[in-house]
């Protein structure tokens, strides 16, 4: 059986792959060549190795250019992850010879594509100058630097101007249907036919599920070369992670010694202020604990409420009516995916913003925010993954589609959906212990005020009412959940 | 010259931008009171038959009518009013799991109650005396308030039935309605249909895949094949030959009792 091609589409994808991951892998290396230079050999501490502008196009040529090389052994990573193999038609290991001729080819066919693709994109340039210089008032040219025509009567510009615009769509019809006449002749193809480099060196990318049997025994991973490759590239991101995010040990065992104060504070938890009044604050950690689980019930409670009739608009099954309602679905799922994305914390920063710093309806509201996304996304899943079976019993008996709803969609996903709420206010009070640090209100604010003003002890009690109440919460919402799905 | 009930005239059905072919020229007429059964393989196009008569699947082209009343052109109002002349049982029953037997049974009165009282759930005293009424005929009385999921697969199908039983029905669609029960419950499901048929007159087109069943219980027989008709007759008609020609060359029956 001959092997099936496959080409164009691979042959890119993969060509992609190599060329992104070996430009990552130089990055990599010159970040940590940036890292040693400094420690080993420069006098001076803060000193970096240069990076001017054109050597991101050396980067990109070099790369690009190892990621042909590198195809053309055959099995680079791009093609070991996409499934594909270069070898004979006969599905046979390629041999040297094929190999080198198809680098031969490949490395040749560029000069003449990108000097295709400079010589195109001459007409465009000429445009920019031709309109550039009619903007700016100093005279109709399509060559940059030299003034064709520069002040005049406007008939003469007009002609002038039309002459251009017809010697720029000339050049264009010839520069570009050159372009083309190159590009198909080295690289487009249409699916599973061979692509240059192949035809002229006799070779064929293929399936590596369809070579010869003799391929098709793998050697262990250390042992290929795209193995090793992705190896080094996971030593040398977690290298690079380190450097780049200031892991210093060292650094944490001396200062853990100098701050002892701060955990002889913490070790001696001080509840005075549990009822109370804290001065400066007028409140106590009791009040502000009940204004935290409030704070989270009511955003619970209010996002639900509108989670409730927007997970319908947000469900497929339901949405899949007409061009209308499947972009209602559309936008009703990127309005969840969009206002899941931004955290609570940041929501409370800008409304806190709006409805005054450290007032608890700027916590509700945020919570509520991230509340509404994100229950209404999990009830769009709930409801498409109802059994689709009682809507049409009840279609069949003439129900209209509210009543479907009513009787076929909705008895089946109340418990679930009291579930996820209960899960929710679970959730909510635990983002709302943290959102009044950024002045969303509620036992947050107590922990801003207690750590600003260095009052450990109190801060210790109040973490462990935080910690008390989160477990509780947790507990308690757990066993309910189970009982009722 | 009296029309016949049901007319199903050159019907087609073409799947996913013309890729599958579902029915083919489908023309078949059914008088009122007759027992009819569709046999064919899974996949031969019994249930999209069924459900493009009621357009839970729009045909592609093809006239249906009922009554005389043009099934194929009715929109809205007059769609459901068609759709609750008819009733339908359903291979997998079909019913809420979580809500009760009665709520289920209800629900086959939807097409008929009015609508302030769907939305309150408070169905009239009427109603809620036809579910009752309904129930008993399948022998469930005592399951009124149990949940759908908590009874055994017959028991489900029979819920099924009552439900379809609330909507008076001239005409009963049963899309293989004992592929998911055992030969015993089988029967008596049949049993109940065929009560239906005889009792209420009320006309029965029902998918199966017993031949056996379908020679017991069937006045006619329409056998299709990749979407075709390929036998139309009696079932005292459909001999070993036939049963090939409907079934394939490697097909052996099966006998239910």
């Amino acid at each position: 059986m001959l092997p099936r091609r496959r080409f164009p589409k691979t042959r890119f994808l993969a060509l992609g792959i190599d060329w992104i991951a070996l430009l990552y892998l130089s990055l990599c290396v010159y970040t940590l060549i940036n890292h040693w230079y400094p420690e080993f050999v420069a006098v001076r501490p803060s000193y970096k190795v240069p990076f001017p502008p054109y050597a991101w196009i050396i980067a990109l040529g070099a790369t690009l250019a190892l990621a042909i090389l590198w195809e053309n052994t055959g099995v680079s990573l791009g093609f070991r992850a996409l499934g594909a193999r270069v070898v004979t038609p006969e599905g046979r290991i390629a041999p040297a010879h094929q190999l080198l001729s198809r680098t031969a080819v490949d490395l040749l066919t560029i000069p003449p594509t990108l000097c295709a693709f400079a010589i195109a994109a001459a007409p465009l340039a000429g445009l920019w100058t031709l309109f550039r210089g009619i903007a700016q008032g100093t005279g109709v040219s399509f060559i940059p630097g030299v003034t064709i025509w520069a002040v005049g009567p406007w008939y003469l510009t007009l002609g002038y101007v039309i002459l251009a615009l017809l010697a720029a769509a000339l050049t264009a019809a010839l520069t570009w249907s050159m372009l083309y006449g190159v590009l198909r002749a080295f690289w487009l193809r249409r699916t599973g036919e061979r692509g240059f480099a192949d035809q002229i060196a006799g070779t064929v990318l293929a399936s590596s599920l369809d070579v010869q049997a003799e391929l098709r025994t793998r050697p262990q991973w250390y042992r290929t070369a795209s193995g090793l490759f992705v190896l080094l590239l996971i030593a040398s991101t977690l290298y690079v992670g380190w450097i780049i995010t200031e892991i210093d040990l060292p650094k944490l065992f001396s200062r853990i010694g100098v701050t002892d104060y701060l955990w002889r504070g913490l070790a001696r938890p001080n509840f005075t202020h549990l009822f109370v009044q804290e001065p400066i604050l007028t409140d106590t950690i009791g009040g502000a604990l009940v204004e935290t689980l409030f704070m989270a019930l009511m955003a619970t409670v209010v996002g639900g409420l509108f989670a409730f009739p927007l997970s319908f608009l947000g469900a497929r099954n339901l949405m899949n009516r007409g061009p209308i309602s499947y972009a209602i679905y559309t936008v009703m799922r990127g309005l969840f995916n969009i206002a899941r994305s931004i955290e609570t914390i940041i929501w409370a920063t800008i409304i806190a913003v709006v409805v005054g710093w450290g007032s608890p309806f700027a916590g509700v509201l945020a919570l509520a925010a991230h509340t509404v996304a994100a229950l209404g996304k999990l009830f769009s899943e709930q409801v498409e993954s109802i059994d689709p079976g009682p809507l049409e019993a009840m279609r069949a008996a003439g129900a209209r589609e509210w009543q479907v709803v009513l009787y076929g969609v909705i008895p089946q996903i109340i418990p679930s959906y009291l579930a996820f709420t209960m899960y929710r206010w679970d959730i909510n009070v635990r983002m709302s212990t943290v959102i009044g640090l950024v002045g969303g209100g509620g036992i947050g604010r107590m922990l801003f005020y207690y750590k600003n003003d260095g009052r450990w002890s109190e801060l210790s009690a109040v973490i462990i009412l935080m910690v008390a109440i989160v477990w509780l919460m947790d507990y308690t919402s757990g066993r309910v959940r189970e009982r009722i799905t | 010259m009296t029309t016949s009930q049901l007319r199903v005239e050159e019907v087609t059905k073409v799947y996913e931008r013309g890729e599958v072919l579902a029915l083919k020229d489908v023309s078949f007429h059914v008088e009122k009171g007759e027992f009819l059964i569709l046999i064919g393989l899974s996949g031969s196009g019994k249930s999209t038959l069924l459900r493009c008569i009621n357009r839970l699947i729009e045909p592609t082209t093809g006239k249906i009518y009922l009554d005389d009343t043009d099934v194929t052109a009715a929109k809205g109002a007059e769609l459901r009013r068609i759709r609750r002349k008819i009733g339908m049982i359903f291979q997998q029953f079909n019913l809420v799991k979580r809500s009760s037997v009665l709520t289920n049974v209800l629900a086959g009165r939807l097409g008929y109650a009015a609508r302030w009282r769907t939305l309150t759930g408070r169905f009239s005293k009427e109603d809620l005396e036809r579910a009752r009424h309904s129930l008993d005929r399948v022998g469930l009385s005592e399951k009124i308030y149990s949940r759908a999921d908590q009874l055994s697969g017959g028991q489900q199908q029979r819920v099924g039935i009552a439900r379809a039983l609330m909507q008076e029905p001239e005409l009963l669609f049963a899309d293989e309605p004992v592929s998911a029960l055992d030969p015993a419950t089988s029967n008596s499901v049949l049993q109940y249909l065929e009560q239906m048929n005889q009792r209420d007159g009320v006309t029965v087109i029902c998918a199966l895949h017993f031949l056996s069943l379908a020679r017991r219980y069937g006045t006619r027989i329409i056998a299709l094949k990749d979407g075709e008709i390929v036998f139309e007759g009696l079932p005292a008609e459909i001999d070993a030959a036939r049963f090939k020609e409907i079934y394939g060359e490697d097909a052996e029956e099966v006998e239910i009792r």
